[in-house]
């Protein structure tokens, strides 16, 4: 063969099928862009799969005629309702992964109806839909749109919903659809508790966060009569995320008041599958550790706490409560907490894990000088440490001195690359039952849990 | 006690190559697991695999001997399909150093892992042509794998237009 010969083309003896498989990982990168789109509304959409049907014609034929890469569907103004019955003529049957965007104040309204209009018709096989609406312009869209669902989505496991503060208030979706169907995963941005008026029996994932517009805006404000109703309701809840300034108001007064002397919520929830419980930026009369029982959770995420966690008088309620915790993570936890934090380990007997990152030394340090934490029974199962680059290596090896006196000695150290690198510097002989690693995976698969994705 | 001695299997391919394999190596390939099983009495002539030659057999009895114990991963369903989501085009770092061979022998090792049902080695061999693809243009694609543009210009003025929606944004 001569170099002016062209080389072969090895791809013609795949068979179509390996072929699929080639562009499987390829649209998934595609799926990603669309997962970061809702997360950074500034983001452009890429299509990762369309220009592989310009290579040739048996590329072009077989992505045509492969329904799980036109099954995601994204409706954006730019989209034009002929591409989405293009689309959904190609996904051919297959369940739906719709992902409706209504970011950009534009004058296209008409055009994202007729989509919709074009896609109402095939939502029963809508599994997961996802909707977001961050301006005022988009809003009115967006109720024309949810009115306009069928009664049935008899395939929908999962909905998300994100919309600006002011107007999550007054969005009431149709409660017909999700009353009659198991919907396993939810995740609603600002939208009000009472929007959730789903079937949760068969609710697996909830997720719920709230932010504040304006200084006046303070949030979302639930009565706790509807919290304690609407929890205590979903015996298959395995994963919670709650963040935000959700206001949860006591009975007696059904109109939230500003003023700091509110009296003491009645709160109870008993959640029996719970295993990961996830609590972020949440407000001072939220005290969702003595609120909530959940006897198998084995993962508690806190994080971004500024202002309070958990009335120090009530620790003995928070061990009642999560009697099985074996991981605890603490991310970005303001210095005003160290003292409260410092104590919030002792509550749980079981603890396997322990991870601080992204937060202040001093924390580290209240726990390495806290009296009891030499004392035999204090944290006997615990193995593991990881933390992050803010923590000096001289109180995290003041730790590991402490837990060796304590007779139950850490068996891994996990930090940041420079941090292990300083350590191994600093101490020639860790011993050889401590592993000094870099940042590891996420220590949920310690325990075989998916990692929280939506932990900021 | 000693543990039982591990069988050992003969396998012929197309260029009469022949390799004596553990057992348990083998059955990392579906194909002759349930040959294998099929077979009630023990026999001493070798397994044909007359789609398979003898370099590239010995590439994929190097990895099914890396990645012996290892669980065989379940059937595809439309479920497992569905979880494209959770796919990355992540290979690890042994398997990544074992793919790293010219495009012929990288097409050979998909295509056999194909015919013998070796569905993580079919994964290995994708994710790596998925990686050699990502990021690059029509054009770029065509000239890496030597694939012919058979579109006229005036197909491929339209299916452009066609798609542009999807690009350029």
């Amino acid at each position: 063969m001569t170099s002016e010969e062209p080389g072969t083309d090895w791809t013609c003896l795949l068979p179509n099928e390996t072929l699929i498989e080639i562009f499987a990982p390829i649209h998934a990168l595609q799926i990603e862009h669309i997962e970061a789109d809702l997360e950074d509304e500034a983001q452009d959409f890429t299509d990762t799969i369309i220009p592989l049907t310009r290579v040739c014609r048996r590329w072009r034929e077989v992505i045509y005629h492969e329904p799980r890469f036109w099954a995601h569907i994204k409706v954006t103004a730019k989209h034009t309702s002929l591409e989405t019955i293009k689309q959904l003529q190609r996904s051919k049957g297959r369940r739906l992964y719709i992902f409706w965007s209504c970011h950009a104040a534009d004058t296209a309204g008409s055009s994202e109806r007729k989509i919709w209009e074009a896609l109402v018709g095939e939502l029963t096989r809508c599994q997961e839909l996802t909707i977001v609406g961050r301006r005022e312009k988009c809003l009115e869209r967006l109720a024309l749109c949810t009115n306009a669902l069928p009664r049935a989505l008899p395939c929908l496991s999962s909905l998300r919903i994100f919309v600006p503060v002011s107007y999550g208030r007054t969005l009431h979706w149709p409660r017909d659809p999700l009353m009659a169907h198991p919907v396993r995963a939810i995740r609603l941005f600002n939208c009000d508790l009472a929007t959730i008026g789903c079937n949760g029996e068969f609710l697996t994932t909830l997720e719920l966060a709230y932010g504040a517009d304006t200084e006046k805006d303070l949030g979302i404000r639930v009565p706790e009569s509807e919290f304690n109703r609407l929890f205590n309701e979903m015996p298959a809840l395995t994963y919670l995320n709650l963040s935000g300034d959700c206001v949860v108001t006591p009975s007696s007064r059904a109109q939230f008041d500003p003023s700091p002397d509110l009296p003491p919520c009645h709160i109870a929830v008993k959640l029996p599958s719970l295993h990961t419980l996830v609590l972020q930026a949440y407000g001072p009369d939220c005290d969702y550790l003595t609120w909530i029982c959940a006897p198998n959770l084995r993962l508690l995420v806190l994080a971004h706490l500024s202002s309070y966690l958990a009335d120090p008088t009530s620790r003995n309620d928070v061990a009642r409560n999560f009697p099985s915790l074996e991981v605890l993570k603490l991310i970005n936890i303001s210095t005003e907490l160290d003292d409260q934090i410092s104590a919030l380990p002792f509550c749980f007997p079981h603890l396997t894990t322990l991870s601080i990152t992204h937060t202040n030394w001093a924390i580290l340090y209240n726990l390495g000088k806290h009296p009891g934490l030499g004392g035999p029974g204090t944290w006997p199962l615990l193995q593991k440490f990881i933390t992050g680059p803010a923590v000096p290596p001289s109180d995290i090896m003041n730790f590991i001195s402490l837990r060796r006196r304590s007779g139950h000695p850490l068996s891994t150290i996990s930090t940041d690359e420079e941090g292990s690198e300083m350590l191994k510097e600093l101490w020639d002989d860790p011993g050889p039952e401590l592993e000094i690693q870099d940042l590891a995976p996420p220590v949920e698969y310690d325990i075989g849990l998916q990692p929280s994705r939506y932990v900021w | 006690m000693a543990a039982p001695a591990t069988q050992q299997i003969k396998i012929r391919c197309n260029d009469e190559k022949e390799f004596t394999v553990d057992r348990d190596v083998l059955e990392r390939s579906v194909l002759i697991k349930n040959m294998l099983e099929d077979v009630t009495e023990q026999q001493d002539a070798p397994i044909p695999l007359p789609n398979v030659s003898g370099p590239v057999m010995a590439k994929v009895l190097e990895y099914c001997t890396h990645h012996r114990g290892e669980p065989l991963p379940s059937a595809d369903t439309e479920q497992s399909q569905d979880e494209t989501r959770k796919r990355t085009t992540d290979i690890s770092e042994w398997d990544q150093k074992f793919i790293t061979v010219d495009q012929e022998m990288l097409f050979e090792i998909i295509l056999a892992a194909n015919y013998l049902d070796i569905k993580s080695l079919l994964d290995v061999g994708c994710k790596t042509v998925a990686n050699m693809i990502k990021g690059k243009t029509p054009e770029e694609i065509r000239k890496l794998f030597n694939i012919v543009n058979d579109f006229t210009p005036e197909e491929e003025a339209q299916i452009k237009k066609e798609n542009e929606w999807a690009e350029d944004r």
